[in-house]
């Protein structure tokens, strides 16, 4: 079973793809804890992509395929912004105080813990991240 | 999301409802980090409303504890459900938080 789900490039938006999840999710009879894993990353992502992905004023669309399999979700996520690849962001190191905690990274960090893979390419000029969560 | 505000004794109580991300984030900041102008506030978050948080969110509460350090103030969270505590020990949070299971917790932990 797979769905598409397609987003403008406007935080408010992000709140529309929030709830088409929880509508997949009862459809496909996922767990909370599943859904709220796959959210929250979808989230920090789209976030990102919104926020620092373009450069123009222009309106972009971000696809999202979101395939369901026997064992794992499959999560494709696209957007034509400048080329970015998340997995190059450091993440954050909170054990050395307070005021030496960089903020940038930790949306990212959050995914990686979140997912069971996380995969990007660069291809005719999109950036190309696919996600998989594993079903237990 | 909501921010319903009380106070107890000096304590200032902010109870969150709803979803703490990228859109509700700057309500949070804009009611939390003033509380911190005048010197040494206690305040305590109260989480048992809030049904999500995002990185947009957590970046809010460092900045709050920041904050509350550099004027002599406290910040003490509570009454998180299981899956947003999760969040904050995966973001590595838990060093830098006080955290307590409930409000009562969290006064008397002020009152130290």
């Amino acid at each position: 079973m797979s769905e598409e789900i397609t987003l403008g490039n406007s935080l408010p938006e992000i709140r529309n793809v929030m709830q088409r999840l929880e509508e997949l999710a009862e459809k496909w009879h996922l767990d909370n804890r599943i859904l709220f894993d796959i959210s929250l990353s979808l989230d920090e992502l789209l976030t990102n992509i919104i926020s620092y992905g373009y450069q123009d004023d222009t309106a972009h669309q971000i696809r999202i395929g979101i395939e369901l399999k026997a064992d794992q979700i499959i999560i494709v996520l696209q957007d034509d912004g400048r080329e970015f690849n998340p997995l190059s962001a450091k993440s954050p190191d909170f054990r050395t105080g307070l005021n030496e905690k960089p903020i940038g990274g930790l949306g990212i960090h959050l995914v990686r813990k979140m997912m069971d893979g996380v995969d990007y390419r660069r291809e005719a000029g999109l950036n190309i991240l696919t996600l998989t969560k594993n079903l237990d | 999301m909501e921010i319903k505000q009380q106070q107890k004794k000096n304590v200032e109580i902010l109870s969150l409802v709803g979803r703490l991300d990228a859109n509700t984030a700057g309500i949070l900041e804009k009611k939390l980090i003033p509380l911190f102008d005048s010197y040494s506030r206690d305040v305590v978050i109260d989480f048992s409303e809030l049904d999500y948080i995002s990185s947009a969110g957590l970046r809010i509460l460092l900045l709050a504890a920041k904050t509350a350090r550099n004027k002599e103030g406290s910040i003490v969270l509570c009454s998180m459900q299981d899956f947003i505590r999760e969040i904050f020990e995966i973001a590595g949070f838990m060093p830098v938080f006080k955290i307590t299971n409930t409000l009562e917790e969290a006064l008397q932990e002020l009152e130290k």
